[in-house]
């Protein structure tokens, strides 16, 4: 009795830093943005003064001006859409490079694969913010990358076109950035598959492209979900990069939410916006959820 | 890059705040003071410069509403000044301690927006103008010698995507209402609306807002015009001559008139060590200080015995020191609810601009 209560004790502490990490940054911003939202906003950013006195009578500042706004302006759903769009097309690139590579890495031999998860890791070591600029050199209108493209689109009779400065501009850097995060739990899956279960499928006659598909793929779904849950969550939010690559066209939400902090001064609208993003991507997570505890492959992948 | 930089100085911040005796914490627009100016005024008043930086003064703004403190001087625009009298962040000046300020050609002094300068000195301004790649323009026939060129569909047709305006609500729309005749401040809304129009008929031709890196656009050839700041394109002709670049960058005034950028020299409430503060604002009114922030940066100074020090080629430039002050405009501030709703139309028309979802 007296270990199981002391087992209790040990828990509770461990689990005391996450908890306050927890409420401190995460559950005290939200329940303020909550608040901000149905404020009015103050003359310098912030919020007008709750309750105001106006000879005698006193009346009590709580507006739902902001969801109005946000939901009657097209060009908020605009950029939410937009978001959306980027953040799908980000996930969808770095499944279809970071499984063939996670996948290699699995497969190859053990005195290897540190090294190559070194590589994939490496990145990490500059500052995301270089990374982008150096990709602001490699997409410029002078760079190799540029001149191949455009030759080729020569070549075709289109015009030439400006890489930097334009959504795909936005979306190679969002991958690239976001690469490493769907590598590393894909490899994390695919390294403990038990390749006997290759081998079973192989002996019941089944070719290598059917073992793949039918065992393999439905085995990794743990992985691919982790991958595409870290890589699909911070895009949507992202506004670093449409800032520095992107141009009037490539602008996210997270630009507008910034927008409203740092220039426009209106924290409301801010919280607003912040709040139907928090929301946005809380749905989608509990749909995948949904979609993932129904599917054959996590069932297996869990037994 | 700036950001780079914002963020190594904040670290040597820390750690010069840590190790100095007595620091003067300057919170400026990067490159926007001499070093040669910095290290006298550490060297005679022993003490340690601290510069921090900001991109435009809608952030400075933000940050100083939102409680930032510990600056002894801030460089802010004209209509920034008169917002952060407005906050209460700034104190009254004792122009006692000024001795320097007599160096200021007086028609910098008493301006709209902070009446007998009770609250600021001019530190340097910075005209807005029309840069442009001076044999594309030739090629096209086009002179840049109206706002029209960047707002009328006639011109634009021919430069459809090789056009950049600023991204700064307070600009983009001054040069639309100088454009359509009207005061550049206006407070009237169907003046705005009428200058949202011409914004949103013209945007589809600009290639970008982009008030940090276009001058690079133009060095490397692909902006073919741009609205420019004075200091920008002094220090891009300067880059396009060293790298022996084929591209002739030009720049000239607008005849409808144009904005200029007055910054000035204020110390916030939360200033403990005012002593200090004042020693900095008369080295900076001091004419060598003028000469050496105008020679190196561009900057035009309100400074005319630092003028008359200045090399002819520079003073000589219309773009730097404009012959005809009388068609240059400062901008005031808005109220809180105009510059709200103004800011709101401005995310609009820079978020939604005419370019579908995707």
């Amino acid at each position: 009795m007296a270990q199981a209560n002391n087992a209790g004790k040990e828990k509770w502490v461990l689990s005391l830093p996450p908890v306050i990490y927890l409420i401190g940054l995460f559950l005290i911003p939200t329940v303020l943005m909550v608040f901000i939202a149905f404020r009015e906003p103050g003359d310098y950013g912030g919020v007008a003064p709750l309750i105001t006195h106006n000879n005698g009578s006193s009346s009590l500042n709580l507006t739902l001006d902001g969801f109005r706004y946000a939901f009657s302006s097209s060009f908020i759903w605009k950029l939410f859409l937009r978001s959306m769009f980027f953040s799908i097309l980000t996930t969808l690139c770095c499944l279809l490079i970071g499984y063939p590579l996670a996948l290699l890495i699995a497969k190859s031999a053990k005195k290897y694969r540190d090294l190559l998860l070194l590589l994939v890791i490496i990145p990490f070591w500059s500052n995301f913010l270089i990374r982008v600029y150096a990709w602001m050199i490699l997409l410029g209108p002078n760079s190799a990358i540029s001149n191949v493209v455009n030759s080729i689109r020569h070549l075709l009779g289109l015009e030439p076109l400006d890489l930097l400065f334009s959504s795909a501009a936005v979306v190679i850097c969002l991958v690239y950035i976001n690469l490493p995060f769907m590598i590393l739990p894909l490899y994390a899956n695919l390294e403990k598959h038990d390749y006997a279960l290759i081998e079973a499928s192989r002996d019941l006659g089944a070719g290598k492209a059917r073992s793949f598909w039918q065992v393999t793929v439905p085995l990794s779904m743990p992985g691919i979900l982790a991958g595409c849950g870290l890589v699909f969550i911070p895009c949507i939010g992202m506004f670093v990069i449409p800032e520095l690559v992107g141009n009037n066209c490539s602008m996210m939400i997270g630009n507008l939410i910034k927008q409203q902090f740092l220039q426009t001064m209106n924290w409301p609208l801010g919280s607003v916006t912040s709040i139907v993003m928090t929301l946005l991507v809380l749905s989608i997570s509990l749909f995948v959820g949904f979609l993932a505890s129904h599917s054959g492959g996590l069932k297996y992948a869990r037994k | 890059m700036k950001k780079l930089i914002k963020y190594f100085l904040t670290f040597s911040f820390i750690f010069g705040a840590v190790f100095a005796n007595e620091t003067v914490n300057l919170y400026i627009g990067s490159n926007y003071i001499a070093d040669s100016t910095v290290n006298r005024f550490e060297k005679t008043y022993k003490c340690t410069l601290n510069q921090n930086f900001f991109n435009d003064n809608e952030e400075m703004l933000a940050k100083i509403a939102a409680g930032a403190n510990g600056y002894s001087v801030i460089v802010a625009t004209s209509y920034a000044v008169e917002e952060l009298a407005h906050m209460g962040k700034i104190k009254p000046l004792d122009k006692t301690k000024l001795p320097n300020l007599k160096y200021i050609d007086k028609q910098f002094l008493n301006t709209p927006y902070d009446p007998g300068n009770k609250y600021s000195v001019p530190y340097a301004y910075t005209p807005v103008f029309l840069a442009y790649n001076k044999d594309k323009m030739a090629e096209l026939g086009i002179t840049p010698d109206s706002w029209a060129v960047i707002f009328d569909p006639k011109y634009l047709v021919k430069l459809k995507g090789h056009v950049t305006v600023f991204d700064s609500a307070r600009n983009v729309l001054a040069a639309a209402l100088l454009y359509l005749g009207k005061d550049p401040n206006t407070t009237n809304w169907d003046d705005l609306k009428k200058a949202r129009e011409v914004i949103d008929r013209a945007s589809p031709y600009w290639a970008r807002f982009d008030s940090d890196s276009y001058y690079r656009g133009i060095l490397r050839g692909d902006v073919w015009i741009a609205m420019s700041y004075s200091i920008d394109i002094f220090k891009t002709i300067q880059d396009a001559k060293a790298s022996g670049s084929k591209i002739k960058i030009e720049a000239m005034m607008q005849k409808e008139g144009n904005m200029y950028e007055l910054d000035n020299m204020v110390i916030p409430v939360f200033n403990n060590n005012d002593k200090l503060a004042y020693d900095f604002m008369n080295t900076a009114l001091d004419p060598q200080s003028a000469y050496e922030l105008s020679s190196m940066t561009g900057s035009s100074v309100p400074n005319p015995d630092a003028i008359a020090k200045l090399d002819k080629n520079v003073t000589g430039i219309d773009w730097i020191y404009p012959k005809n002050m009388k068609k240059m405009y400062v901008f005031k501030a808005y109220d809180p609810k105009t510059r709200i709703m103004v800011n709101e139309m401005w995310t609009e028309i820079k978020m939604s601009g005419n370019c579908g979802i995707f």
